[in-house]
């Protein structure tokens, strides 16, 4: 869809009515599927080739635009909400308690199908696909350069998803779909293998409704609403662009 | 690095030193270029403030507890790259915010530094809109703002970043703890009201062994050395300046330039 086109004029939706106006944009964008393709693998070979793409230039890493959300944030207990936020995903270890960082489960899963550490830390070095390095960049471009509430309500294109219920259930039935794969293919602790995305799956949600109060408490001038229609279907069209 | 041309040939031709060398030079830095403590520390504690001085000095830090060392953090921990450093930067940013953050997590309970400078400041007599609503004078604003830009932008690096938390950790470790001290046996300020500082000194032990770590680690070409222990330099001098007009106040019995 052209971006020009979603301009609008006048009075600021409310914005219970902007995110239901978003949420009909993603469900047509993406046919009602999740944003990101969730493939059950055909072969235990298959699982490990996607898992070193993962790996490849360290994108795992999300510091650089969840930081961004926080340092950028002008209201304080909004802040504080993103700070929690960052220590789910950077390590709740990091307080002494809990789970490690969204990375580390990212590597527990490779390990589970005997992915080395010393395999990754290289893959971490290489160069990003181009075309994942032009999403990567404008993804901490678009957050270092839009109004700070839009900051934090871009999350509702990812971890936002997990709010609409159609989509989690398509989350979780995946995340059940692939224990039962890993099990046929021998890997010992499914549930340490599938770490990172049972946690997605689950703590996400806290996540988007931290980006639905954003929208609620701030997105509330027809300039700001304009703005971040643009972030949101930009963000929306990665792997599509 | 602001306006300094880039290190040349000629600069980085001897080779880095090892790394708890370098540390023993960063600390010789300090000893060398800051000598004594600030002058308004000096006053301090030697007991000769008056409480309005006091109560000037926590009004006019205030925006440092609440924005420039939390900014700052924040700023050099998107910057960093290493996971390890990152987490321990994390956990600082968890303590300057406010351990209660985490609460749900780890039960913790205790408030933002700025929450707790402001308790400080309600022991001096000082309301909360007293401290909140006070103006910066001008010289701390230019402080505050050098800490945020540099720990921003490009002009420090993160490890420069790394350099920079040390410095100001030494320096609070070291002036904080004799102030509390002096702020008891020279102005009766009830225990009570002396909870920041009792916070700041448990925390910032945590801190200053893995700053230490990091440089010795990380800082291993000459170049790093060199960057790094300038931005722990320029560190020390904001700390500094932060102090200096404060000092002016109490000194003169006027007011410099405040913020408009």
């Amino acid at each position: 869809m052209a971006i020009a086109e979603m301009k609008r004029e006048g009075e600021a939706l409310p914005p219970d009515q902007l995110i239901e106006e978003l949420e009909a944009v993603r469900k047509e964008f993406l046919s009602g599927k999740t944003l990101r393709p969730r493939n059950i693998p055909k072969s235990k070979d298959e699982v490990i080739q996607a898992k070193l793409r993962h790996h490849v230039g360290n994108a795992v890493q999300n510091h650089k635009f969840v930081g961004e959300k926080y340092l950028n944030c002008e209201d304080k207990a909004l802040r504080r909400m993103n700070l929690r936020k960052m220590v789910d995903e950077c390590g709740q270890t990091s307080v002494g308690v809990g789970l490690p960082s969204h990375p580390t489960l990212a590597r527990w899963g490779s390990h589970a199908f005997g992915i080395t550490d010393e395999e990754i830390n290289k893959l971490e070095k290489e160069d990003l696909p181009a075309d994942r390095m032009m999403w990567q960049c404008t993804k901490v471009n678009l957050h270092r350069t839009s109004h700070w509430a839009i900051d934090t309500a871009m999350s509702l294109v990812g971890e936002g998803e997990k709010l609409r219920p159609e989509i989690r259930q398509q989350l979780l039935d995946h995340i059940e779909a692939l224990k039962q794969e890993y099990t046929a293919m021998g890997i010992e602790d499914v549930e340490k293998a599938l770490a990172f995305e049972i946690e997605h799956a689950a703590v996400d949600v806290e996540h988007g409704e931290l980006a639905v109060t954003a929208v609620r408490k701030f997105i509330k001038t027809p300039e700001l609403q304009d703005e971040f229609r643009r972030a949101f279907i930009l963000t929306l069209q990665q792997g599509h662009a | 690095m602001l306006y300094e041309p880039p290190y040349g040939p000629e600069d980085l031709k001897e080779p880095p030193l090892d790394g708890q060398a370098f540390i023993n030079f960063l600390e010789m830095e300090r000893a060398r270029k800051y000598p004594e403590p600030p002058p308004f520390y000096q006053s301090l504690y030697a007991g000769k403030l008056r409480t309005e001085d006091l109560q000037l000095w926590v009004k006019d830090m205030y925006s440092y507890w609440d924005h420039a060392l939390v900014y700052s953090t924040g700023a050099i921990l998107i910057k960093s790259n290493d996971e390890a450093t990152r987490t321990h930067i994390l956990k600082k940013l968890v303590y300057l915010e406010g351990k209660d953050v985490v609460k749900d997590l780890t039960g913790w309970t205790t408030p933002a530094y700025e929450e707790l400078w402001i308790r400080f400041g309600q022991g001096l007599g000082l309301t909360k809109g007293d401290i909140q609503s006070w103006k910066p004078f001008t010289r701390s604003y230019y402080a505050q703002s050098t800490l945020c830009m540099l720990s921003r932008w490009w002009e420090w690096s993160w490890l420069d970043g790394v350099a920079s938390m040390l410095a100001g950790d030494l320096h609070h470790q070291e002036y904080l703890g004799r102030a509390q001290e002096a702020l008891q046996k020279h102005y009766n300020v009830p225990e009570k009201s002396l909870e920041f500082f009792r916070v700041f000194a448990e925390d910032v032990k945590e801190h200053i062994p893995w700053e230490r770590e990091t440089l010795s680690y990380w800082a291993c070409t000459k170049e790093r050395q060199l960057t790094a222990a300038k931005a722990f330099r320029y560190r020390l001098d904001i700390e500094n300046q932060l102090l200096l007009r404060v000092h002016t106040a109490a000194e003169s019995g006027s007011l410099p330039l405040q913020v408009p």
